[in-house]
């Protein structure tokens, strides 16, 4: 039933004029997600690290497993003092996010242009 | 059906096999007499060159044994006519037999058709080469023969069968003539008996590949092995057919030949990637798909008569053949040095069919002298289908060990899970422990044998209950074993306060989780109705069918000495909490649809059985937890 997830990178720039690096989920984000959303992730540039915004808005299922990862690479972020929001996500699994308490790593924002303008 | 197909002809080819021995074919004593005269002929097409009043003295002339093997003469495509005046034999039911002619032909015996096959322009058809039989009418001895023939332009280097492709036209009675044109032919279809035979044995083990692929999805070895012999079987009957009858025209015939054949190729390729790894390699997928354009585009090229299409796609055939055979040599040598008990036998069978088809397609090319055939007693048998054979034998010799080896070991799985099954039903007991002045509810339903759920119900004397409902990450045995890990660590707790369980837990969990966590809601329910509530991400808890939104720490496992803070409610008796895991609320239906945070509230009130029958119908993703525990009048 899930089905195979693939992780795309894309530049923007925030706000402020500083670069943003938007990683865009597409799939469900289960436990053989790992390559697509620790891989991407790992092979980001340093420089490409500062300011991560994460695209959900077409992922329509993460279970635990997924929701593991994502909370790795926060908080490998956290320690790197990178800083990572996300967009896109269902109200269902806003709520989830707040229950895990991932909402203490990172913002989470209604569309990309709202998030964007937080960095 | 493939089947229905085949096991007909199979029977056909055994009852002629008795007749096409007992006779000597060939021989047909009666009087005959064989056109061997010059015959003339004319490229072009006019309804008078039929008639015997018709003057051809400026024709050319054109042997017998030209026209016995009638593609010299004709090297270009149109309309053909071939006269020969001739005295016929003094005989009864007076018929002409023909050579094979590759198009459609007609036949006309003193100015009146008397037969032909195919259809001419503006739309043409024609069968595979074969001998044909024409009765003639009584009449006068004195015969003027006339054949029209449509001649297509890629004919000459489209071989077919070849029926006799020698035999001179003869005139002869009717009743001999005809059967000894059916022993020769049943003796043709008997040459090729072991081929068929071999195209049974590919069907059979294709069958048994693809069965074993339906019991079991992820083995994509067996998917491209079964389509590859199906193909295959396809392929052998495919030629047999289209000479035992006319219902397959040659352009169609040759599209869906060539189509079928690269399948077959591309598949064969395939399979020989999953010898390399579980899922064949790009340039493997990439090899396969190019071989099966190339044979394509060469059919494509003959059936549309276009020659550099036909000429390109056999350049391309001949760069990717050797491709692929060094493929199947390193598939081979990779497959022998598996643990596999049945890779020698796999690698044994692939090297046989490459190394025929090595023989048959490069070895005789550099060295004519090596034979193509083999004879089997009154048989003969082509080297690479003899490959193909052994690699069929030695396939279907594998498939069956591998099924029996599998069984068995999933079998002994299967027992190892039911023992871990019963060692988790003693850890996560299926009826909660007596609690006075609470009644206690709870159902535990794993999505696999066992679950990475879990739920204790811990009673002191003071009257007060513990609850603590958790969820690994994951699910399976590997989450299983950890919950063992979780409740052996519950069970030596000392603290009874929410808040230092669950940071105990966390420093027990640090380290094991492989990258996952697990998310807990621990509550403790004094006799008096206060309750207290600490949370590591779990699922917030409902009280009377509303949700408790208590401040949550993170999941177990992820970080050292987190804080869990505390919340206290104060409950009275009739009042009723319920702890669910996210097995409720993300229970998926066929549309991909969640159960939901709305459904499961509205639900949180009913029995845990029921909540969680609830989850389970409408799509069970992951294992189900349900704790209820309602406080009961003092």
């Amino acid at each position: 039933m899930q089905t195979e997830t693939k992780a795309t990178v894309d530049k923007s720039v925030g706000a402020s004029g500083q670069p943003v690096t938007i990683l865009r989920f597409i799939g469900d984000i289960s436990s053989t997600s790992r390559e697509a959303v620790l891989g991407t992730y790992e092979r980001l540039p340093e420089v490409d690290r500062a300011r991560i915004l994460l695209d959900f808005s077409k992922v329509e299922y993460i279970n635990s497993s997924g929701i593991a990862l994502i909370i790795q690479m926060l908080l490998e972020a956290s320690k790197s003092g990178q800083i990572i929001r996300a967009f896109g996500l269902t109200p269902h699994f806003q709520k989830v996010f707040t229950m895990v308490g991932i909402t203490r790593y990172t913002s989470i924002f209604a569309d990309e242009a709202t998030a964007k303008a937080s960095f | 059906m493939p089947r229905r197909s085949a096991f007909p002809l199979c029977l056909v080819l055994l009852l002629a096999s008795v007749r096409a021995f007992a006779a000597a074919p060939g021989v047909v004593t009666e009087i005959v007499t064989e056109l061997d005269g010059n015959w003339t002929w004319q490229r072009g097409d006019n309804p008078q060159w039929a008639s015997p009043s018709f003057d051809d003295s400026s024709w050319p002339a054109m042997s017998a044994q030209a026209f016995a093997n009638i593609r010299p003469a004709a090297q270009r495509d149109g309309i053909f006519w071939y006269r020969q005046r001739v005295q016929a034999p003094a005989a009864e039911d007076l018929a002409l037999e023909l050579g094979p002619i590759d198009g459609a032909c007609e036949v006309f015996v003193n100015g009146s058709r008397i037969g032909g096959l195919g259809a001419f322009p503006p739309h043409p058809a024609w069968y595979a080469a074969r001998n044909l039989l024409f009765p003639i009418p009584p009449g006068p001895r004195d015969l003027l023969i006339a054949i029209r023939v449509y001649r297509w332009k890629l004919a000459p280097q489209w071989y077919s069968l070849g029926i006799d492709t020698a035999r001179l036209p003869v005139l002869g009675s009717e009743p001999p003539l005809r059967t000894d044109l059916a022993l020769r032919h049943e003796r043709l279809l008997l040459r090729q008996f072991p081929a068929f035979e071999i195209g049974l044995l590919c069907l059979i083990v294709g069958c048994v590949a693809l069965e074993l692929y339906r019991r079991e999805r992820s083995e994509m070895q067996h998917l491209w092995l079964g389509i590859a012999f199906v193909f295959a079987f396809f392929d052998g009957i495919g030629g047999m057919l289209s000479v035992i009858t006319t219902a397959f025209p040659v352009i169609p015939f040759l599209l869906v030949a060539t189509a079928v054949n690269g399948i077959e190729q591309c598949a064969a390729i395939l399979f020989l990637g999953t010898c390399l790894s579980r899922r064949p390699p790009l340039l493997v997928k990439i090899l396969g798909i190019a071989f099966m354009a190339a044979i394509m585009l060469n059919g494509i090229g003959f059936a549309l008569a276009q020659q550099p299409l036909a000429t390109l796609g056999a350049l391309t055939i001949n760069l990717w053949l050797p491709a692929s055979v060094v493929l199947g040599l390193v598939a081979a040598t990779r497959t022998a040095l598996k643990r596999e008990p049945e890779a020698p036998v796999l690698a044994v069978g692939v090297t046989a069919y490459e190394v025929s088809l090595t023989w048959a397609f490069r070895l005789r090319q550099i060295f004519p002298q090596l034979p193509a055939t083999v004879p089997l007693g009154p048989f003969e048998a082509r080297v690479p289908d003899l490959g193909t054979a052994v690699f069929a034998v030695c396939m279907f010799y594998v498939l069956v060990k591998r099924f029996l080896r599998l069984r068995e070991e999933r079998e002994q799985l299967g027992q190892e899970f039911e023992a871990a099954r019963r060692v988790q039903t003693l850890l996560v007991p299926a009826h909660p422990p007596q609690t006075p002045g609470f009644v206690v509810n709870a159902d535990y339903t794993p999505a696999k044998e066992v679950g990475g759920d879990f739920y204790q119900i811990l009673p002191a004397g003071d009257g007060s209950v513990l609850v603590v409902v958790g969820d690994v990450s994951g699910k399976g045995l590997r989450a299983a074993m950890l919950v063992s890990h979780i409740i052996g660590g519950l069970r030596h707790e000392p603290s009874r306060r929410p808040a230092e369980v669950l940071a105990h837990l966390n420093t027990a969990l640090m380290g094991q989780t492989d990258g996952g966590f697990v998310t807990c809601g621990c509550a403790l329910l004094d006799k008096n109705g206060c309750v207290t509530l600490a949370n590591a991400g779990h699922i917030y808890p409902y009280r009377n069918g509303e949700e408790l939104e208590v401040p949550s720490g993170l999941p177990l496992g992820l970080i050292a000495n987190p804080t869990y803070p505390e919340t206290r409610i104060q409950i009275v008796p009739g009042d009723r909490l319920t702890f669910v895991s996210d097995g409720v609320i993300e229970a998926r239906n066929s549309r991909g649809e969640l159960f939901g945070f709305d459904r499961t509230r509205q639900l949180s009130m009913q029995p845990a059985s029921a909540i969680s029958k609830a989850a389970q119908n409408f799509g069970q993703d992951d294992d189900i937890t349900v704790v209820t525990i309602a406080m009961q009048p003092a």
